[in-house]
């Protein structure tokens, strides 16, 4: 296991980290959200010694990250970084032997992932004359290519088409069946949502939320409720706690206390109009982000 | 993985990739046409007509006529050449002259017993045509005089001209001492140009690396001195296959189209002359590394690099200019040891002896101590400025903010 506790980093006047810790498990995925600026890429460099913390521990297994244990994680930093006029698969070869592969082993691996992410041919070519959606793959592969026990990954969907998602969304869910810890950042909370198995929010070096996904939203102190009517009227005075947060034509989506009912939110919504459409549920990702950032 | 590993896998990949770039071929082929051109144009000048002039003064022995001298080769063909006769007050006016170098050689004394002074920078076709030209002469007088006697034998066996040395005694480790001053000469230029070049590659390199966002996976998994040093390596390994590759097709241009044998070096000099060029490549290299780091882009490299360039132009100007000619100063002794200075230095004192041995293995302590010492300082600001992106940092101040 992952553990980062109590990391603190400043840059002169500038908190990046303030006494963050969370933790990423073997065999789950972690989503890591924040604002921009929110200390998620500070870290996320900490876990690799990337950073001299001010304070602070990042240990794995119980032990204190060595050199030596990284070289069994793998990184996609934020900053997509590969050699442009390096062949695909001799780039793969590299990054594989470096993470510590033998030339054997190394070639096989990185056969068998640019297979996986339908790029043989393309092995050969220069990494510039790739789009910039497979650039994004190979920079996937070099992290990937040496089975790492830990996946730490910055923004790695950022800049992919939706079967690019997809393929990258599987491809995770595979190393964390294998049982690799895999952490990753995003701004997209609706694909985190569907893919993580824990969240980490950050905001202001500090991590303000965290926890199994299914957890936080089942603890969170109100219910969200999607409805559409056929006519809308002021409601909210008329129930304390309730709050509008969006309304787009007639449907309208309201922050309702939890102690408050389905039955008797749908009776409030019920009075003198017609509802032909109605959801109660938990909060969505997005407003538990939006709710932990706003504290 | 261990250290070597690290380095060793950094280094192939430099050798690989770089060695099979475009700009390392070409960079090659621009050496080998400035070697090409060094030799073929001489040549070809030489073949224009042009002819060489000799100088030769003469004490008594102008009757040796200049048609003699001017017929041992037509001119207008390739190799050819004139003498210029001067007369000289008295043979020792003329030995002077030779030996100071103001004249090829000189012809002294008549008759049947004439000298040919001459000095070690003589050419031997110069020194081989007055000798003929003088024994033509005396022949065409004995048969003149109608006296084709016994006297005709000295003549014929060549007894009555003797080549005369005029330098008091030749002397063997002078000659061998100047063979290697100008080796050592050689080196230095060799060492500037292989800094100059390969230096850059480094630079740019490494900011490349850092432009195109590698570094940071690549320090995920190295340290930065073993990266910096992986690179240092390779490209200095590039340099000297470039650089010897076209020293060795120089050296067989030289005897093969120039006929010129190449005088013999002890392989003692020799063995410091390339210790020092390596050990001077690994300074400058990992300095130019260091501020490669420092750049937030390829074209800010040059810049960032100037101070470190005026450093190595400096070095190679106190090798050449003040070293070469003072190399048993003190100043000499101080910059033996310092660093910097060391590899324009060394290879210059050793041609002369003046360096002690002591000097030496200080010179070659201090100096690898240097180099692990900047390796890690390189390392450290390279660790401070990777991820400096938007603009160009202070060395120091990399040094100091350094991240791991």
């Amino acid at each position: 296991m992952l553990e980062l506790d109590g990391l603190t980093k400043r840059y002169g006047e500038v908190v990046a980290l303030d006494d963050c810790g969370f933790s990423v498990r073997p065999g789950r995925i972690v989503g890591f959200l924040g604002p921009n600026g929110a200390g998620k890429t500070s870290a996320m460099r900490a876990v690799f010694g990337l950073l001299r913390l001010d304070g602070g521990t990042v240990t794995w297994m119980g032990r204190p990250v060595t050199h030596d244990a990284r070289r069994q994680f793998g990184y996609m930093p934020e900053m997509r970084g590969l050699y442009p006029r390096m062949p695909v698969r001799r780039q793969v070869i590299y990054f594989a032997r470096l993470h510590g592969l033998d030339k054997t082993t190394a070639a096989h691996a990185a056969d068998r992932w640019i297979a996986r992410i339908g790029l043989e041919e393309r092995a050969g070519s220069r990494v510039d004359d790739l789009s910039h959606g497979n650039q994004q793959r190979v920079q996937l592969v070099t992290a990937l290519v040496h089975d790492p026990e830990l996946l730490v990954l910055d923004e790695p969907f950022s800049g992919l088409d939706p079967l690019g998602v997809e393929e990258m969304s599987r491809i995770l869910q595979e190393r964390a069946e294998q049982g690799s810890a895999v952490l990753f950042s995003s701004h997209q909370l609706d694909l985190v949502e569907h893919l993580c198995d824990d969240v980490a929010i950050i905001n202001q070096g500090r991590v303000a939320l965290s926890g199994p996904v299914r957890t936080l939203k089942d603890r969170a102190t109100h219910r969200r409720v999607e409805v559409d009517l056929d006519s809308w009227t002021a409601l909210t005075p008329a129930i304390p706690g309730v709050r509008l947060v969006e309304s787009r034509g007639n449907r309208h989506v309201l922050r309702v206390p939890a102690q408050i009912g389905m039955d008797e939110i749908m009776a409030a919504l019920a009075d003198g109009r017609t509802i032909r459409e109605f959801s109660y549920g938990p909060p969505t990702l997005s407003d538990l982000f939006r709710e932990a950032v706003a504290s | 993985m261990t250290t070597y590993r690290a380095i060793g896998l950094v280094m192939w990949r430099e050798l690989l990739e770089r060695g099979l770039s475009k700009s390392y071929a070409l960079s090659w082929l621009f050496l080998a046409i400035l070697v090409g051109a060094g030799i073929a144009i001489p040549g070809f000048f030489g073949d224009d007509g042009s002819v060489r002039t000799y100088r030769v003064a003469t004490v008594g022995a102008e009757n040796v006529g200049q048609g003699e001298l001017a017929r041992s080769r037509a001119p207008g063909e390739p190799g050819s050449y004139r003498i210029d006769l001067t007369k000289s007050a008295d043979s020792d006016a003329a030995a002077a002259a030779v030996a100071a170098g103001s004249v090829d050689a000189a012809l002294v004394g008549g008759g049947s017993n004439v000298e040919v002074l001459v000095s070690r920078d003589t050419p031997s076709e110069l020194e081989s045509a007055l000798r003929q030209a003088v024994l033509s002469y005396q022949v065409q007088r004995m048969v003149a005089s109608g006296d084709v006697s016994e006297r005709a034998v000295p003549i014929i066996s060549g007894e009555t001209v003797r080549a005369v040395n005029v330098e008091p005694e030749y002397d063997a480790d002078a000659a061998a001492e100047d063979r290697q001053f100008v080796i050592s000469q050689v080196a230095l230029v060799l060492l500037f140009m292989a800094v100059m070049t390969t230096g850059s590659w480094v630079l740019l390199g490494v900011t490349e690396e850092k432009t195109n966002r590698v570094s940071e996976v690549l320090l995920a998994s190295l340290r930065p001195w073993q990266l910096l040093a992986g690179k240092i390596i390779g490209v200095g390994l590039l340099g000297l296959l470039q650089f010897g590759s076209i020293a060795a097709s120089l050296i067989v241009a030289v005897r093969l189209v120039l006929d010129i044998t190449l005088p013999e070096v002890d392989a003692g000099f020799l063995a410091i002359a390339l210790v020092w060029f390596v050990l001077g490549y690994l300074v400058y290299a990992t300095g130019y590394a260091a501020v490669g780091a420092i750049a937030h882009r390829p074209e800010d490299a040059q810049n960032a690099a100037f101070p470190l360039m005026i450093v190595t132009v400096a070095g190679y100007m106190i090798g050449i200019l003040y070293v070469s000619g003072n190399p048993d100063t003190v100043w000499s002794t101080v910059l033996t040891l310092v660093p910097v200075t060391a590899p324009f230095v060394l290879p210059v004192r050793a041609v002369s002896d003046s360096v002690a041995l002591w000097e030496q293995l200080a010179a070659f302590v201090l100096m690898i101590g240097f180099i692990v010492l900047l390796i890690r300082v390189a390392g450290r600001v390279y660790a401070g400025g990777v991820f400096n992106y938007r603009t160009r940092i202070k060395a120091r101040q990399a040094y100091r903010s350094a991240e791991f």
